[in-house]
């Protein structure tokens, strides 16, 4: 494995995953992070990310829930792994560590 | 089908999720965004997985290996043998950007008026008028009787439109307006042409008298931002107009351009109820719309039984009238004749541009075609090893064909880059403003889309199947030469370029000739330092007379001011006056005839030193002149004298009125040297309007044109003052034909330049390939000479064939161009001789170069190896 570092993108379909729990498949992803980051991305990159993310270990991966607007095809549903669920506990602390470190006057004048 | 591409592509473990996502997206977006759009999207989305991480990993493409391999031995190849691949690729680029910009230049001339809905029904009835069985005038105008009594004999003709010129200056609020193309149009012309008004009401705008509707440019011009509905422009400082629309100015490419239309019921008002129904007025554009089922050539047939029966045979005997109908969309090639709206294209040059177009880009295909072939015989080894490890024909064949791709593809691009570089400086070139934006010209971009392709098919297939087509055996044997037929083939490819370039070199000569024959020819008139003013118009004579005397008066007290007169038309204009049924007072009327008048000052003749052959000029004091006239040459010999002397004094009869002839004034170019000498009628009006001719110093050219500005001012007050140089504007007559021949000429030059890369590149080969044949010779004891001659033969005898072909050929195509003028060079042997020379030292230099350098090497060398 080529480092655990997590790139943006990846840490949004990751959190997003997350949110969704149950229903984690490519679309809902894509219209998750739609509306919470106003980031419009195409549902290639969104599956692109999360094989990226299922090779690094970090996802899972199941068929379930077919619907007829799916042409009664099945969802790929994902689910945070242990290491997924690290990854982004230790994005977080690292965030939060780096945000404590800053003197409140760096962030005075902006 | 995009879920079948993406299943032959996916990782299937993938594959129903993405799958099912899009088609839930597809769902989705159909409620929202209609059928057409979603299914873009979707298009769009599934393009969006074809990248390799999709990619299904298990199954080995046979294609992508393909591919790989041979864009590398594509490229080993070209970057082996830089100065081939460079020689085609440049000469094939060069080909494909002269062929494009003629192609469009073309594309752009064919397709006029296509913004106007029913243009397939849409017809102009142009007008010929006859005298005694000969052809005398053609109008593209015609009689505004013309089109309101075929509408209403024909039930063919669903209906018809009016229009007539106008000649006018407006005024807002004292500020006056300059117009250009100001026409009287019939209430229905919006309706008619599918034009819809920006402002105002289609239907309505052109209804009832002086009511008008302007262009949207004009209207920006004297409103600015206001709305111009309801406000009133003065016309010529007497008639009130209503402004009650405005249009969008008219496309470049189309016949007609207005920047003002009165409606058709003023002009009715103007001058009487008649107008809309006579036969002997040609100022009338008629536009007759046709069911669409109905054939136009089956219904102009009836056209002539019919107006035999309207205006009675005997008359239509003599003076007969012809009704032609043009198709909207061709007015722009075909017309050119008087009374168009705006000049027109021509068809011939048209036609022969494209021929250009053609052979440069066949030259560059058949330069493609040469060298690789020529080539084959250093590939002839690899086309064997591979087939004895297995290759097939097939793949074979793919791979060449790769390579024709590749380079059409480089080509291709280069050419692009090039059309886009020097095509501003085209456009200049071509006097016309050609658009490449995309649904504009969408049927240029499917068309070079065709060119591409075409041209792949053409210089990829034949060299594919011969370079495929080596047997393994003979080529490893190292016994292969190429084959008779292949060489004959080249050889009949090389001749084919240097006929082309052959003919265009004939062709640019013979147009550079033409036109310096007509801009040598002595016109019969003196306009150098002449500046020309259109006069101002006043409602009234007598007002005009008081202001035209002041400014007369100025004129002549101006001591930087030589003379001047005026006149209703100038040398280089149309006299706009036709007038039919002038005789003889002896002569029957039914042997009358059509002359072009021009009225004018009594110095005229003199101020533009024409030449009296018999009789007399006018002479104001006189005090008679208005009942004399003037004849020029032609016109005497259409009036039926032999002899200029005898005309003098006869009577004349001219529109009821007894005219005498005092005088015959020699024939000069009054329109333009292109043209046969016209007869001509000369009257005297001392207060004629149309122009005023000033002789001023050209010394100070700005001094000259400010002092007259204000001699104006004083005279006419704010009236336009609208002026031009009168050797300027009649050297402009030639416009088309200077820029025709420098057109041909760059064609010309291009076709050359890449005839003459291909000549370099096969004759730098096929010497490589005889270098030991060279050797043996030089140890045998050849002289360079006969070296060089031995060498060099080949190739001129492939010259000489091809111009002994293209000298009948290059005669042909451009006598049919010089038909088109009454007065031209003629075809003698050293316009074909001299480019004959020409291509003959080209080709010779060119072969010459590369012959040269391999006599010259040692036999040492090029014997030593093997």
């Amino acid at each position: 494995m080529k480092g655990t570092n997590l790139g943006e993108l990846e840490e949004l379909v990751m959190l997003s995953v997350g949110i969704l729990y149950d229903d984690a498949y490519g679309l809902a992803i894509q219209k998750e992070i739609k509306e919470r980051c106003k980031r419009s991305i195409t549902i290639s990159t969104v599956h692109s990310v999360t094989s990226r993310l299922e090779e690094k270990g970090y996802l899972s991966a199941r068929y379930d829930g077919a619907t007829p607007e799916r042409g009664g095809r099945r969802k790929r549903l994902f689910r945070l792994t242990a290491a997924g669920q690290a990854a982004i506990v230790k994005m977080r602390n690292m965030r939060e560590e780096m945000w404590s470190a800053i003197p409140n006057a760096a962030l005075v004048n902006g | 089908m995009t879920s079948r591409m993406l299943e032959s592509f996916c990782n299937p473990s993938i594959l129903e999720g993405i799958l099912g996502d899009l088609e839930e997206s597809y769902f989705e977006n159909r409620t929202q965004k209609g059928k057409l759009r979603s299914a873009l999207i979707h298009l769009l989305q599934v393009v969006g997985f074809l990248r390799p991480r999709f990619k299904n990993r298990s199954k080995h493409s046979n294609i992508e290996t393909m591919l790989k391999n041979y864009i590398i031995a594509t490229i080993r190849n070209l970057s082996k043998h830089k100065f081939y691949a460079s020689v085609n690729i440049f000469g094939l680029a060069v080909g494909m950007a002269a062929g494009f910009m003629i192609l469009q230049y073309v594309y752009q001339e064919l397709t006029y008026d296509q913004f106007i809905e029913d243009k397939a029904n849409i017809y102009r009835v142009q007008t010929n008028r006859y005298n005694q069985g000969t052809l005398s005038t053609q109008w593209a105008a015609g009689a505004a009787g013309a089109g309101y009594y075929l509408h209403q004999d024909f039930p063919e003709i669903v209906s018809f439109v009016n229009l007539t010129a106008s000649r006018a200056q407006i005024s807002y609020d004292n500020d006056y307006f300059e117009l250009n193309n100001p026409y009287y149009a019939g209430d229905n012309f919006f309706e008619f042409f599918s034009i819809p008004l920006i402002r105002g009401v289609d239907s309505t705008a052109l209804m009832d008298q002086m009511k008008e509707v302007l262009s949207e440019s004009l209207a920006q011009k004297i409103f600015g931002d206001e709305d111009p509905i309801g406000k009133v422009l003065k016309q010529n400082d007497a008639e009130d107009y209503e402004v009650t629309g405005v249009f969008a100015d008219f496309p470049e490419r189309s016949h007609m351009k207005f920047d003002l239309l009165y409606s058709f019921d003023s002009f009715v008002y103007f001058t009487s109820e008649d107008s809309r129904t006579e036969w002997n007025w040609d100022g009338f554009l008629n536009y007759v719309k046709l069911h669409p089922e109905v054939n136009p050539d089956e219904l102009s047939t009836k056209f002539d039984p019919w107006m035999d029966e309207l205006r009675g045979e005997e008359e239509q005997a003599n003076f007969r009238i012809e009704l032609i109908l043009q198709p909207l969309t061709k007015i722009h090639l075909i017309s050119n004749y008087r009374g168009e709206i705006k000049p027109t294209g021509d068809e011939k040059t048209t036609y022969f541009l494209l021929i250009i177009g053609l052979f440069v880009l066949f030259i560059a295909w058949i330069n493609y075609i040469n060298l690789t072939t020529a080539r084959a015989l250093s590939r002839a080894k690899e086309v064997g090893i591979r087939k004895v490890l297995g290759s097939h024909r097939t793949q074979l064949i793919g791979q060449f064909l790769f390579e024709s791709f590749f380079l059409n593809l480089v080509s291709f691009v280069l050419a692009t880059l090039f059309v886009v570089l020097v095509f501003p400086s085209f456009n200049d070139f071509v006097g016309r403003s050609i658009s490449y934006s995309w649904p504009d010209a969408s049927i240029f971009w499917i068309g070079l889309a065709g060119v591409f392709v075409f041209g792949l098919i053409v210089s990829g297939f034949y060299p594919a199947f011969v370079l495929s087509n080596f047997k393994p055996i003979t080529v490893l044997k190292g016994k292969f030469a190429s084959s008779a037929s292949g060489n004959n083939l080249r050889r009949g490819l090389v001749t084919f370029q240097f006929l082309a370039s052959v003919i265009l070199i004939t062709g640019t000569f013979v147009v550079y000739k033409q036109m310096n024959f007509l801009q040598s020819q002595d016109l019969g008139v003196t306009i150098d330092q002449t500046m020309v003013i259109k006069t101002p118009i006043y409602q009234s004579d007598s007002v005009m007379a008081i202001k035209d005397e002041v400014f007369k008066n100025l004129l002549n007290s101006d001591p930087a001011i030589q003379g001047f007169t005026t006149s209703s038309s100038v040398p280089g204009r149309t006299p706009n006056w036709n007038a039919g049924g002038i005789r003889l007072l002896t002569q029957d009327e039914s042997e009358s005839n059509q002359y072009r008048v021009l009225a004018s000052n009594a110095n005229f003749l003199d101020f533009y030193d024409l030449e009296i052959v018999p009789g007399r000029s006018f002479d104001d004091s006189f005090g008679t002149e208005e009942s004399n006239v003037l004849f020029n040459e032609a016109a005497i010999k259409q009036i039926g004298f032999e002899e200029a002397q005898e005309a003098i004094n006869q009577k004349i009869i001219f529109w009821g009125d007894t005219f005498n002839i005092v005088g015959v004034v020699k024939n000069y170019r009054q329109e333009s040297p292109k043209q046969a000498y016209d007869p001509l009628i000369f009257r005297y009006f001392p207060s004629t309007s149309g122009f005023y001719s000033v002789k001023i110093s050209t010394n100070n050219m700005r001094e000259s044109i400010d002092g007259m500005q204000s001699h104006w001012e004083s005279a006419f007050g704010n009236k336009v003052f609208d002026f031009f140089f009168l050797d300027d504007y009649y050297y402009e007559q030639y416009q088309s034909e200077v820029q025709f021949g420098s057109i041909f000429g760059l064609f010309a030059i291009l076709a050359i330049l890449v005839a003459c890369l291909g000549l370099f590149g096969l004759a730098s080969y096929i010497t490589s390939l005889r270098s030991k044949e060279v050797g043996v010779r030089k140890v045998l004891g050849a002289s360079l000479n006969q070296l060089l001659r031995l060498l060099t033969w080949d190739f001129v005898k492939l010259v000489v064939f091809s111009i002994i072909i293209a000298a009948p050929l290059s005669w042909w195509l451009m006598k049919n161009w010089l038909d088109d003028f009454e007065n031209r060079i003629q075809l003698g042997l050293g316009i074909f001789l001299i480019p004959a020379l020409i291509i003959m030292l080209i080709a010779v230099l060119t072969v010459a170069f590369h012959t040269f350098k391999t006599a010259r090497l040692n036999p040492a060398e090029t014997l030593h190896d093997e």
